[in-house]
Parts: structure tokens; sequence; C-alpha cells
């Protein structure tokens, strides 16, 4: 009796330990994948809609538009496209609907859309891609998308955008097109949606202080010096003046950094420079403002508004570096008045960051040309316009959309000055070592917020532990 | 004739060998399930972390590079120092407070069966529901510990985005949603002889006595099992650290299971990954020995 129990209690104990499995009550419930699979409502594959995307509007939508053609031939018979993209729930309906009509104009190509939620997105096709297996048409985030095509994972667009005299380039930003291209110049993604980030502010925050809003005459040291004026209360009943503080993120250069001429890293990605001046002063500039006019929020309060929603979306601050994409939650949110200006300028100048996501056809697809004509379409002005996307990377489709979602026109006119007049991709880090730089430099940078590291202290030890990092950003 | 002939080929079979048989009858769909669908993976990674492997590019083989980066790597650490933190508070909270609530649970009360549902529930709730539940109760301004708190006169802690609050609150978290650790111990406390807490009485014990003298070495290969199990899950621990804290602030929560899971599925760098795997199951291993050593001087087995 005393041998079997000790057994059984070694099995139970051995087992779990050789799996490195022990018990399960920490093992993941529900995988961010399923969001997308479990949450999207049952389709009528024959009329798909729901209330945000009424199928009657869609079908006059897709009516009213003219869709563009190619010279790259129709397959000659019944061919399965593969597409991978991510969505919420709500806009999966819409992408239904999309390729519903796609599929009418185009009979012989059969759509295989495979949704997975954002977070979930690169995992999955990273395995697919160990496997050997990727779909005919990828989504592509401009931070991975170097990482892809310096491992041949792409098919290069140049030939088939050269098949297409009516695909109009002039109408994509020019300069956020180099996340998608090699050393050489080619191009393997082309932008789905592209945008700037703007000063957004809270109209109500500043009219109660009769304070004037700001404007296209704002510096970094107007926007801080209003920043401590506008932040008020305490605790739940705290304004802040600005949010969120900057940490390091692919374009913290960008925005707060190149103004005073410094950058996080050089602009190849290949040498730390964070730790020099003006990057040093510039930051140290933000490290006040939080950590003595408490303007800001501190890591305690970043971190806990309720289910970490940004205080600005809340009402909760009164001004925010935000990307344009937010424009749609504005427009729809009534809790307060709120408006849009360029983001300031420093000494050296205003930069914002162009940021978008692209998609691209694989290298090994079966269907290459069946994969460019649902590109054409998709990232056409047309595409782009039936799908009423905030921040659309064809710059003809931001006014209709705006209108259809209710965005003041005012606004879209600043962040479509923002794309022409000085958004860029300059300092945006984007090589394969990004995701890891941010990562080692956020913790450390952490440390200052809090006030165990000083400011040198922190940006002397990002430098030593992001330098042998960016080895890993050499790319053939 | 023939049933007679073939009864004296047949042996008959001793109770013990009936035990054994069922005993193995029903681990084998675990077991069988385990060499298929974990061995294959267990043993391929250990040819992974002898390679460098992004995923887009076929396995390059690196030799030991990945358990030297490992050892000189502060952030693994780092991770293995908040692992421990972590796995001995969680442990120790979790062990002493189900212990202590499966006895409350164990006493004839009106409703017994409510409070055992009621205790048992959040087991069930899913774990993202569970990190938000948890966001709101350690919310600093809004949370219900920092207001209950505050009515006494205490001013809470930040809680989550605090560096020395982070890991407590975590430990304090992982005690929610111990139903089957409470299930285990009741199960353990209704196999207790109702003689021996009488003779007990008879001696004159009190319930302390009876408690530490009676329950306490007769419940101690239960809670072996589940100080073993707890501390393997808690080496192991990531999910909710990932979406509250996201090993922050600071890396204050960065343990090495999510350190593992950021080499892997974040970085993609698989051999790493492996390596540190590797690693954490040495760890347990070594930390599992360890208690078995140990369980000579305090489990107590009713039968030797």
């Amino acid at each position: 009796m005393e041998m079997n129990r000790r057994h059984l209690l070694a099995l139970a104990v051995a087992l779990p330990v050789l799996a490195a499995c022990g018990d399960n009550r920490q093992q993941p419930q529900s995988q961010t994948s399923s969001v997308v699979k479990s949450g999207v409502p049952q389709l009528d594959a024959n009329r798909p809609g729901n209330d945000t995307w009424p199928f009657e509007e869609a079908e006059a939508l897709n009516k009213s538009l003219t869709w563009p053609t190619t010279n790259v031939p129709e397959p000659a018979s019944k061919v399965t496209l593969t597409v991978a993209i991510t969505s919420d729930v709500v806009a999966e309906v819409r992408n239904a609907q999309f390729d519903l009509f796609f599929k009418q104009r185009h009979p012989n190509i059969e759509i295989k859309r495979e949704t997975s939620a954002f977070d979930a997105y690169l995992t999955k096709y990273m395995a697919q891609a160990a496997g050997g297996k990727l779909p005919d048409v990828m989504y592509i985030h401009y931070s991975w998308a170097q990482n892809f095509i310096a491992n041949d994972i792409f098919q290069s667009l140049d030939d088939y955008i050269a098949k297409t005299p009516a695909f109009d380039m002039a109408d994509l930003p020019q300069n956020a097109l180099g996340y998608f291209k090699d050393g050489a110049g080619k191009l393997y993604g082309l932008p789905t949606d592209m945008a700037p980030k703007l000063l957004f502010y809270n109209k109500d925050v500043f009219d109660a202080a009769g304070v004037d809003y700001p404007d296209d005459s704002w510096t970094f040291d107007t926007m801080l010096d209003m920043a401590r004026k506008l932040a008020k209360g305490e605790g739940a009943e705290k304004v802040y003046g600005f949010t969120p503080m900057p940490i390091p993120a692919p374009d913290l250069s960008t925005i707060f950094l190149m103004p005073y001429g410094g950058g996080f890293l050089s602009q190849d990605e290949m040498s730390v420079e964070i730790n020099k001046e003006p990057a040093r002063k510039a930051l140290g500039l933000w490290l006040d403002l939080l950590r003595k006019d408490k303007a800001t929020p501190s890591l305690a309060e970043l971190n806990q508004v309720l289910e970490k929603v940004e205080p600005f979306k809340i009402g909760k601050a009164a001004m925010s570096i935000q990307g344009a994409w937010i424009l749609t939650e504005l427009a729809k949110q009534k809790a307060f008045k709120w408006g849009a200006a360029p983001v300031p300028k420093g000494p050296a100048g205003r930069f914002t960051p162009a940021v978008g996501s692209a998609l691209a056809m694989t290298a090994n697809s079966q269907q290459k040309d069946a994969a460019w004509i649902y590109l054409n379409e998709y990232l056409s002005s047309t595409g782009q316009q039936f799908r009423r996307i905030s921040a659309p990377a064809r710059q003809s489709a931001w006014m209709p959309n705006a209108e259809a979602l209710g965005i003041p026109k005012d606004v879209i006119e600043i962040a479509q000055a923002a794309m022409k007049d000085y958004a860029t991709s300059d300092g945006v880090m984007h090589l394969p070592a990004n995701k890891k730089i941010v990562d080692t430099a956020k913790p450390i940078w952490e440390k200052a917020m809090i006030g165990d590291l000083t400011l040198d202290q922190a940006l002397q030890q990002i430098a030593e532990q992001v330098t042998p990092l960016l080895a890993e950003n050499k790319i053939a | 004739m023939t049933a007679i002939s073939l009864g004296r080929r047949r042996r008959p079979v001793s109770a013990t060998r009936r035990e054994a048989r069922r005993f193995h009858l029903f681990v084998s769909p675990w077991v069988i399930g385990f060499v298929l669908f974990s061995g294959g993976p267990i043993l391929a990674s250990i040819v992974i972390s002898f390679t460098k492997w992004s995923l887009l590019r076929p396995p390059e083989w690196v030799g030991l590079a990945n358990y030297r980066k490992m050892f000189a790597d502060a952030e693994f650490w780092n991770a293995v120092s908040n692992t421990f933190y972590y796995g001995i508070g969680s442990v120790a909270l979790g062990v002493t407070f189900t212990l202590l609530l499966a006895i409350l649970l164990n006493q004839p009360l009106r409703f017994q069966g409510l409070f055992r549902t009621v205790f048992y529930m959040p087991s069930v709730v899913a774990g993202v529901a569970t990190a938000l539940l948890w966001l709101n109760i350690l919310h600093p301004d809004y949370g219900l510990i920092n207001k209950l708190l505050a009515m006494v006169g205490i001013t809470g802690p930040g809680w989550l985005g605090s560096t020395e609050w982070a890991m407590p609150a975590l430990i304090l978290m992982s005690v929610w949603g111990s139903g089957n650790t409470i299930i285990i111990y009741l199960a353990g406390l209704q196999g207790i002889p109702q003689t021996l807490y009488e003779a007990a009485e008879i001696d004159g014990a009190g319930w302390w006595r009876r408690f530490w003298s009676v329950t306490v070495p007769m419940m101690s290969p239960v809670i072996f099992f589940n100080v073993v199990t707890g501390f393997i899950a808690s080496i192991q621990a990531y999910t909710l650290i990932l979406i509250m804290t996201e090993g922050g602030p600071a890396n204050s929560t960065m343990v090495l299971g999510l350190y593992i899971y950021q080499n892997a599925f974040v970085y993609f760098d698989m051999g790493y990954a492996a390596a540190l795997s590797w690693a954490m199951f040495l760890i347990v291993i070594v930390v599992t020995l360890i208690q078995f050593g140990l369980a000579r001087r305090w489990v107590h087995y009713e039968f030797k």
C-alpha cells in the first residue's frame, strides 16, 4: 500500500516535471487569436452586414465606385487566393463585404480570408513561415517588414505595378515607402493605412483655463509650459497636462528628439545616440515635467488607468500626441470636445512619423497574378474608400472617408498637410532588432521615471545595453 | 472441460496486480498523449537550444552559444530571482490560505455547499477576465483594496505601477482561483479518521493541539503534493503576468516563463528560448528533488 501511494505521488509529480508543465492553473486560457474567431458573429455569406456596415450601404457604395483595372490577366480557371489580415470584429464585416464584391467582379478568384487579432498575427505567420506554408497575400506592419524582406519571404511588386498603368504611385505617401523596400530599392509591400501623429487637445480643458488652443506656431517649449499650466486635481480627479510621457518606442526620435536635432539611434540604426546631446536635453525636459511638475502620468498612473485606457481618450488629459487613426474613436465619443493641431516644432524643425501597414505578396505564392489583381483593388483609392478606414494610405481617400465617418474636415486638412509637409520615416526604428531595442531600453527608462536612476545613468545604461543588439540590424 | 483447463492455466490475479493494472489503464490516455504530443517537441527543443533559429531561415548550429549567452545575461538572472520570489511567495501564501479555507469549508455548517461553490467559482473564470478584474481591484485610486485601506487611514501603494509592490500584488492575486487546491485539501481532510480526533479529545487536546498534532501530520502528504505542484506551476507562471504588467515596471515582474515567451514569440529567438526552457526545466528538477529530500523530515504517511 505504501509503495503504491508513493509511486502514484511520484508519478503525479514526475510527469509534470518532465513535461515542464506542472498543473495548469496559470496556463493560457484564452489566446488573443481567438478573439476574432469567436467574436465574429456568423455572417450571411451572400449578404454580410451589421449595424455599423449594413449590407445595403455596402452594395450601393460598391456600385457607385469605379474599380481599377490591370493588364495582369485574369486566371483562366478557378483559383483560391489565401489572404491573411488583422482585423477587429467590426472591420471584419467590411472585409467580408469587400471580398464578396471582389468575387463578383472576378468569378475565377475565390478568396480564403484568414483573420487574426493583431497581437496574435505575427506569431501565427512566423510559425507558418517556419513550416514553409504562408498565404498568398499577407498583412505586414512597418516594423516587421524588413525582417521578412531580408529573408526573401516576399515578392517584389515593381513588375506588377509596371503592368498596371492606372496604379497611381503618386497618391501613396512617398515618405513612408522605405519601410517596404530592400537595399536595392525594390518595393515588396504597398501601404494600406499610413498616418501621421498629431497634437490632439481637449477643448473643454483649454476653455476652462481660458487659454488659446494649440496651433502651428507652437513649439515643444510652448507645449510643455501649457502642460504645466493645465495639469490639475489629485487622484481620481486628476487631469494631466500631457499624456503619455515619452518612453523608448520606435518613433520616439521622430516625435520628441529630432525637433531638437537628436535621435535614439543613428539614421542607419547601427549606433546609439540617445545618451548624447541634444537627445539628452530633450528627454531631461520630459523627466522634469514628470518628476518636478507632475503634469504627465507617472509610471504607476500610466499603468493603472482603468483597463489601461489612454487618459486623453477619457477626458483626463489636456493634450496628447497620437496617431491619426484615433480619429474614428474621437469622432464617435461625446464626453468632451476635442481638436487637433500640428505636432509642435523644435529648434531643429517639425517632424512627425508616417507609420502604418501594408499588404505584401509572398514569394512562394502559386497565384501571383490573382494576388496582384486583389492587391490592385484592395489598395486602390477606390478600395480604401470602400473600406472607410480613417487613415488611408491613399491620400485621395482621406476626405471622402472622413466625411463618411463624421471626422471634422479641418482635422483631416491638418493630417494631410502633415503627411505632405513634414511626416517622415526618418528616425522611425524599423530594422529587425527594433522590438528588442525598445524592450531593453524601456525598463531602464522606467527606472529614471521612478527616480531610481538619474537621467545620465539611465541614458548611459541604455546605450551600453542597446549597443550589442544593433548587430542584429545588419541585413543583407 | 475446456473451462476447467483454462482456469487451471490462468493464475489467480492478486489484489495488488489488479490495482496495478487499473492504475496503468487509467493513466495510459495521459501518458500516451504525453509521449505522442509533448515528447517529440521536448526532444526537439534540446536540439533547437544548440541552434540560432529565427523561424524565417533554417536553424544554424551554434553549439553552446545560447547557454553561454544565458549565463552572461543579466536579465536571465533577474528573471530567475523574480521567479523564486513569486514562487516562494505564491506557494507559501496559497498553501496556507487554502488549507485554512478548506478547514473552514469542512465544518458542518449551513449552506456548506454554497460556500464551497462560491470559493471554487474563481477557478473557472477565464485568465484574461481574472486579470482585468484584478487590474481594477488593485487600481491605486479606484481599486477596492486601496479603498478599504483608506477606510482605516492607510494610503495604499501603487501596486502594479510600483517596482516594490507589483510582485506582492501578483502573489496576492495568485491565491485567487485556488479552488482546485481547496478541493484536494477537502478530500484529504475528509480522509482523516474521526477516531484520531476523538482519541486526542480524550487526551485533553484543545483545538490547536488537534490541528497541529492530528490535522497537519495527517494532511502532510496532501500539503506536500500541493507544495510541489504549486511550485512547479508558479515557476512557469506567465500568462496573467503578461496581461497585467508585461514584466514591468522596470522588469520587476519579469519572471522566467515570461522571459522565455518574450524570446520565443516576440523576438523569435527560438534557440535562446529553448536554452532558457531547459534552464527552467533544470530549476524545476532541482527544486523538486530538494522538496522530496526535505519531505522525509516532515511528511507523514499513515501506512508505513
